[in-house]
């Protein structure tokens, strides 16, 4: 028997967690790292101020927990870095560490843009099954655009070329 | 379809189906882009990249790769699974041919973004983070030296024994492989049962 919860063998697991919570001395590295690398610009508000950011950024830890332990340290590693120094240290990290920075860059813009106020700021009305009508495919033949391949009929070529 | 068939002068065999999918969101878009300086993908710019997943549209192929022996899962002779039975192991490496019909392809759904009054296009020959269709290794054939079943999914080498999915095509064609699975997996069904009938029929 299977039910809607059943897990499909197909896709991964979500998890919704991270692999452990993230203490808050780590949450206000982490946000002034986000406001670096999405600072505020025109309409568009600072990471930090992006309304539910760190829940979605916890979704967004929880998502690649595969990468948890090394962007977490490098997040620890820039604790003690000032605010004026972040922007050079996080692009010296883009610079010689990509496999460090590219997970954590892509877990703040993931948490960023998945929010709701800003999904709707820009436009991104999210994934969604757009399917094809059923009537579509008998639609095709009346619209002429079939009609030059029925005109030439089944063709074979091998796999050779002859 | 227009590339579908082979045609030598192309410099390699066989094909693509070329299609159009819906635009990735904006995290996508950004990944797209790593590829920018630091500064201009990340800082105040950033915004503008994302957004430009609003007027993106993706042109994605499906590629013939031949059947080629080297391509194989064989049991490996060093890792186990948890039960302790030998991992599979599986080689695989791109060809020639596959590297020359990836290029000539791309080339085309760039002629078609361009056409289409594409103002930045942005390539990538292999798609490294998708599963792909996973085909053959099994494949059908009259032949025990050179395939693995019989044109109706059973094996050469272990009566009684069927096979009915992807694994037991000749090629991997370039259209997406599920109609012809179930196809496959049908005949195979048939023949089976016609089988069973008979030998009721006998005793």
């Amino acid at each position: 028997m299977t039910t809607s919860s059943d897990r499909r063998l197909s896709v991964p697991p979500r998890h919704t967690k991270p692999p452990r919570p993230l203490t808050d001395r780590e949450h206000d590295i982490l946000l002034r790292i986000a406001d670096t690398l999405i600072p505020a610009a025109g309409p568009n508000p600072k990471a930090s101020d992006a309304e539910q950011f760190l829940p979605y950024l916890e979704l967004a830890f929880a998502a690649r927990a595969d990468v948890f332990d090394a962007v977490v340290k490098a997040v620890n590693d820039l604790a003690d870095v000032g605010d004026d120094e972040l922007r050079g240290a996080l692009k010296q990290m883009w610079a010689n560490d990509k496999f460090t920075f590219d997970p954590l860059s892509s877990i703040i813009a993931g948490a960023y843009f998945m929010t709701p106020q800003v999904k709707e700021l820009i436009g991104y009305p999210g994934q969604h099954r757009d399917p094809a009508g059923l009537e579509d495919a008998a639609n095709e033949l009346e619209t002429g655009i079939l009609d030059p391949v029925l005109e030439r009929g089944p063709i074979y070529i091998s796999a050779a070329g002859e | 379809m227009q590339f579908y068939e082979t045609d030598k002068s192309r410099g390699f065999v066989r094909g693509a189906k070329m299609h159009a999918l819906p635009t990735p969101g904006p995290l996508n878009a950004v990944e797209a882009h790593r590829e920018l300086d630091f500064d201009e993908l990340w800082g105040p710019a950033i915004h503008d990249v994302a957004r430009s997943a609003r007027n993106g549209i993706l042109w994605a192929a499906n590629t013939e790769d031949l059947p080629e022996e080297h391509n194989r899962v064989t049991l490996s002779t060093k890792l186990v699974d948890p039960d302790g039975l030998p991992a599979p192991k599986i080689e695989y490496r791109i060809s020639d041919n596959t590297r020359r019909l990836l290029k000539f392809t791309v080339e085309r759904m760039v002629e078609a973004h361009e056409a289409a009054g594409a103002a930045h296009v942005i390539t990538q020959e292999l798609w490294i983070d998708q599963p792909g269709h996973l085909l053959g290794t099994a494949r059908m054939g009259h032949d025990p030296a050179t395939s693995v079943v019989d044109s109706y999914g059973k094996t050469h080498d272990v009566d009684n024994l069927y096979i009915a999915d992807g694994s037991i095509f000749v090629t991997s064609g370039s259209a997406n492989p599920t109609c012809t699975i179930s196809a496959l997996a049908l005949r195979a069904g048939k023949k089976v049962v016609e089988q069973v009938s008979a030998r009721k029929a006998q005793s």
